[in-house]
């Protein structure tokens, strides 16, 4: 009886403890990431080499950039050396020195890295066809007096070709955060203000940019993808397939994106090199009446 | 085994019974030597009071191994009974055994319609003479019924659930604590077959997912098969969930109601004609107690839920009775926020089924179905001009023919077809114009279609001898959309070593045509996708193997092993945006699942419940899924211990508990973190990179709840106080774990669930 009671208690330990949480993994290897992104009509610039940090420290994006990796781009018949600079954030990337050239629609440009560890990482992406405006958004914009009582406006509607794209997206970036009256006509010393969509801050910073995924070439934004009055950009992208995905695969979940590696055309290491077809249009957006 | 060969094998062995049976003319009766050509009862088994048909009561003969238990219609049938006098043993759980004194001739066909009695003294200790398992054609493997009082009190948060219930047994599992879906032997909520009064039910769940549509009130059984289920059932490939509705009192009118925390219920029921009506409703009141506390500066989403159920049940004669039911349940959510955003979330169920059973003779019985269901959900989204819809529904249109032969007393035919004609919709308009209409052209996501399932099922009962029972059965389906025709060997086994101790086994291969896109903790926007010719319909193939015994008086014990093999299983693709090809929206792939459930349970007396252990493992591989490698998948658990306890005190108070213990679910842990950005951006977005897929489990889960019943009386009417403790010691089982990068500092956050709560609640009848 007592054997069969002891046997007991240890069944119901081991069940127990097979319950516990599992310990989380300590291993940890440093993998390279690259992020490019070629847009049609552009120079080829804003190409991120850099290296994943360990999770359970705090991220340093300065420590990340990889300043020394050997970074050339082949497309069109022309291969290119990129050069590194250092960005105003703190980072910094690979661009073009001749920039006389600029990404040409429906061809296929090969990225490779070699980091100076010794790994070569590998990607490929096939420029979309240009695109144009068949609607395009208006240059003068009333936002709303009573936000309360939106009704529908056909000034935010838009459309575009379709080119060889099925699904895009779109941009609003605010152009000048400070100045606003220096742009009326006649000018004034009144500065500029957040609309009431506040947009992501992160420290004291907010972002200056709203994405909006489209399923079609036609689209009709909201008044909240305007998170500042003034000059703002409105910009179509005619995403190739792994631009596309990239975007829904970190964009979709914010603030927990999980890297999946079915969503990277990085041979190698982690991140995308993807390109798409653009449209600008800029525009200023009045303030609300008070 | 070649599949072929055991089709043949199975029609084979099928002939060689019924060619046996009518070709001998005579058997001989085993316990006395009788002729065959004796006589037959049949008739249908009620309750004296209220005169609702009586599911699973067993009728035996006295002195012999010779009996029967009623089928869904409540309907019995022994054939070959020797001439002279016989005395039937009929019993139920919860009612008196009564003994039937019959005096039979040859070849005579006798109709006995039995009455049986509560017991006066609620709970008290009745033996039940039999169970299922006594009718020798019968082999019921891994199925389980649970009292539908012991239902009424595994209540959450106050309300008693069918599906919330179930997941108290061993074996099945939830995603988390705030859902109802059912994860049965590694299969997920989708692969379950749920019927109603027999019309399929596509996403019975209230709350998101938190209770089942089925108001308990409205239920008479709850039959659920966890695997190796017989050639009737088809369309799924792990479970059945086979409920019955109340007919109804036939009569005198009365009724029930209740009033809790989160809903009020009310049934009503009385004859009519020659039958009876039943009318029960459901529903919360979230939304009327938000709107007292909301502000305009602060308001709070609307949202309710409702259910109902109606039936209507009229005899035509002795040998006919027809029955009209209905179902719809309802949930809805509108919110609308200060800056003028609205949001309208709507998820309906409806089924209507008309019922026709018909008595050819004393040994052939006949049920014929038909049935329409329909699921749907919908999203309306509109801010500043900007709108967006989404329209998501599955329709069923389904005829189905069943006849039971009671051929002798120890062979049982079952014959049938089944015909259903899906209509599928997923239609959606995120370009803005709220006001737009949806058409299958807008949109690269929306589907519009038709197809047609027809299918036609045998099976046959044999004993063998007083100790072996076999079961073998074929269901053939075809699938026009996907144009393939598939069939489901079935064969299932009952070796009696003594009385009270037999060996049961089932082996079966299932074919599953639908499949739902789903998030598995949060039930809304589910869509059900038909197999197209991009795909395979999905298939396990279920080996089971299990002894059942009564080790002790009124305690039943069942130790049953299990594996299923499964392939063309189904992950759904993040992020899909374009395609309707099942291709692109799924990761295919295969699976297994196996384990062992230890089951001890007392259904008498004045302590009930059980106590249920399952050891169990799940595995899945797809190729483009964690490399490539095998992986258990989220709901995968260990171990599984459930215990649940009832006991009346006196006749006032009824106090109980239940207890779950689970093995923590599976979770992808991160080992590094980058940042990424897009063109224009000022701010990058933090990435993490999993390890390997499932790879860690978060800490176990477990729940004490306590429950108790006080009997009273109200307006001279008798009534119970409900009172619950839910979660009693407020473990917070961890929902998700996720990383947020939305600083530098990476912070590793998990959302937990239910704290304790109490609540209270009064029902009446009358």
């Amino acid at each position: 009886m007592k054997k069969s009671r002891s046997l007991l208690l240890v069944l119901c330990t081991l069940v127990l403890a097979a319950g516990c949480e599992d310990a989380p993994p300590t291993e940890y290897v440093a993998r390279p990431y690259v992020q490019g992104y070629l847009l049609v009509g552009e120079r080829i610039e804003n190409i991120v080499v850099a290296q994943s940090q360990p999770i359970d420290r705090p991220f340093d994006y300065s420590a990340s950039i990889v300043r020394d990796a050997s970074v050339s781009i082949e497309g069109g018949g022309v291969e290119m050396h990129l050069i590194y600079r250092d960005d105003p954030d703190g980072g910094g990337s690979y661009f073009c020195p001749d920039t006389t050239v600029r990404v040409a629609p429906e061809t296929t440009y090969r990225l490779v890295v070699r980091m100076p560890g010794g790994e070569v990482l590998r990607a490929e992406t096939t420029t979309p066809q240009s695109i144009s405006w068949v609607l395009e958004p208006p240059s003068d914009l009333q936002y709303p007096r009573d936000t309360t009582k939106l009704e529908s406006s056909d000034s935010l509607r838009m459309i575009w070709s379709p080119g060889n794209s099925a699904e895009y997206l779109l941009r609003v970036r605010a152009v000048d955060t400070v100045g606003y009256g220096r742009y009326l006509d006649p000018p004034s010393e009144e500065s500029n203000a957040r609309t009431n969509s506040r947009g992501e801050k992160r420290g004291t910073t907010y972002s200056v940019t709203q994405w909006v995924y489209a399923p079609l070439n036609r689209m009709r934004l909201g008044w909240t993808s305007f998170t500042w009055f003034g000059r703002n950009e409105i910009t179509v992208f005619a995403p190739d397939y792994w631009f596309l995905e990239w975007f829904k695969s970190t964009q979709f979940s914010r603030i927990s994106a999980e890297f999946d590696q079915r969503e990277s055309n990085i041979d190698g290491g982690l991140g995308v090199f993807g390109s798409a077809s653009i449209l600008r249009k800029e525009l200023f957006l009045q303030k609300n009446g008070r | 085994m070649n599949t072929r060969l055991i089709h043949w094998l199975i029609i084979l062995v099928s002939v060689s019974a019924i060619s046996h049976r009518s070709a001998q003319g005579r058997d001989h009766d085993r316990d006395s030597g009788a002729q065959l050509g004796g006589a037959t009862v049949s008739g249908f088994v009620r309750d004296a009071v209220t005169r609702e048909t009586l599911i699973g009561a067993t009728v035996l003969l006295q002195g012999t191994q010779r009996g029967a238990a009623t089928n869904k219609s409540g309907f019995f049938s022994i054939s070959g009974i020797p001439a002279g006098e016989s005395v039937a043993v009929v019993s139920y759980l919860g009612y008196e055994t009564r003994e039937i004194t019959l005096q039979l001739s040859e070849g005579e066909s006798r109709r006995l319609d039995i009455s049986l009695t509560e017991s006066v003294v609620e709970m008290a200790e009745v033996t039940v003479e039999g169970t299922r398992q006594d009718d020798g054609r019968q082999i019921s493997v891994s199925s389980v019924t649970i009292p539908l009082r012991q239902i009424s009190q595994l209540r959450v948060a106050g309300e008693a659930d069918v599906f919330r219930s179930l997941q108290f047994l061993p074996g099945v599992l939830a995603s988390s604590q705030i859902s109802s879906g059912l994860y049965i032997r590694g299969g997920s909520p989708d692969q379950t077959l749920v019927l109603l009064d027999g019309s399929a039910v596509y996403n019975p769940s209230h709350l998101f997912g938190f209770y089942s549509t089925f108001n308990p009130d409205a239920i008479k059984d709850v039959e659920l098969i966890k695997g190796g289920f017989p050639a009737e059932y088809g369309g799924r490939m792990s479970a059945v969930l086979d409920l019955v509705q109340q007919d109804g009192n036939r009569e005198e009118f009365e009724g029930k109601a209740s009033l809790g925390l989160i809903s009020s219920r009310l049934s009503l029921e009385g004859p009519v004609g020659s039958g009876s009506w039943f009318l029960g409703g459901r529903r919360t009141y979230i939304d009327m107690l938000t709107s007292l506390i909301e502000t305009d500066a602060s308001p709070l989403p609307s949202y309710y839920f409702y259910d109902f159920n109606g039936k209507i049940t009229q005899d035509l004669g002795v040998d006919d009775k027809l029955s009209l039911s209905g179902f719809m349940a309802k949930d809805q959510m509108d919110f609308t926020n200060p800056k003028g955003m609205t949001l309208g979330l709507g998820v309906r169920n409806s089924a209507a089924a008309m019922r026709w059973m018909h008595l050819f003779s004393g040994s052939v019985f006949s049920v014929f179905n038909a049935s329409w269901s329909e699921y749907r959900n919908g999203l309306e989204n509109e801010r500043g001009g900007f709108g967006a819809r989404i329209d998501n529904r599955i329709e069923d249109l389904t005829v189905k023919g069943t006849i039971e032969w009671f051929a002798g007393s120890d062979v049982k035919i079952l014959a049938g077809f089944e015909t259903s004609r899906y209509a599928l919709q997923y239609l959606q308009q995120f370009g803005g114009d709220a006001d737009s209409s949806l058409s299958a052209g807008d949109g690269a996501m929306n589907i519009d279609s038709e197809d047609e399932v027809l299918a036609g099922f045998g099976q046959v009962n044999y004993e063998l001898s007083a100790r072996l029972s076999l079961q073998l059965g074929l269901r053939g389906s075809y699938y026009r959309l996907r144009d393939i025709l598939t069939f489901d060997p079935r064969f299932a086994l009952r070796y009696r070593l003594q009385p009270d101790l037999a060996i049961k086994a089932a082996w079966g291969v299932y074919h599953q045509y639908f499949r739902l896109a789903s998030v598995p903790d949060f039930s809304f926007f589910d869509t059900w996708l038909p197999t197209d010719e991009t795909v395979d319909p999905s298939r396990a193939i279920h080996y089971v193997l299990g002894v059942e015994t009564r080790p002790f008086e009124g305690y039943e014990f069942n130790v049953e092993g299990y594996y299923k093999g499964l392939s063309n299983v189904s992950e759904l693709r993040e992020f899909v945006t374009q395609s309707t090809a099942v291709r692109e929206i799924f990761y295919n792939g295969t699976g297994q699942a196996y384990g062992v459930e230890l089951f001890l349970q007392k259904r008498v007396g004045n302590f009930t419940g059980w106590a249920g252990y399952a050891l169990g493992s799940i595995e899945s591989r797809f190729d483009e899924l964690n490399g490539g490698e095998p992986f258990r998948p989220k709901w995968d658990r260990r171990h599984d211990i459930k215990l649940v306890a009832q006991y009346r005190l006196n006749e006032r108070w009824e106090i109980g508990a239940s207890f779950t213990y689970q093995s923590g679910q599976s979770y992808t842990a991160q080992t590094s973190r980058f940042q990424t950005s897009f063109p224009g951006d000022n701010q990058g977005i933090g990435v993490t990179v999993p390890a390997d897929l499932y790879g860690l489990r978060l800490p176990a889960s477990h729940q004490l709840n306590l429950n108790a019943n006080y009997y009273t009386t109200l307006f001279g009417q008798p009534a119970r106080l409900l009172l619950d403790l839910y979660n009693v010691y407020s473990h917070r089982d961890i929902w998700y774990r996720y990383y947020d990068t939305s600083e530098d500092v990476t912070e590793v956050t998990d959302v937990v669930l239910l704290p304790i709560i109490p609540s209270v609640a009064i029902e009446i009848s009358f």
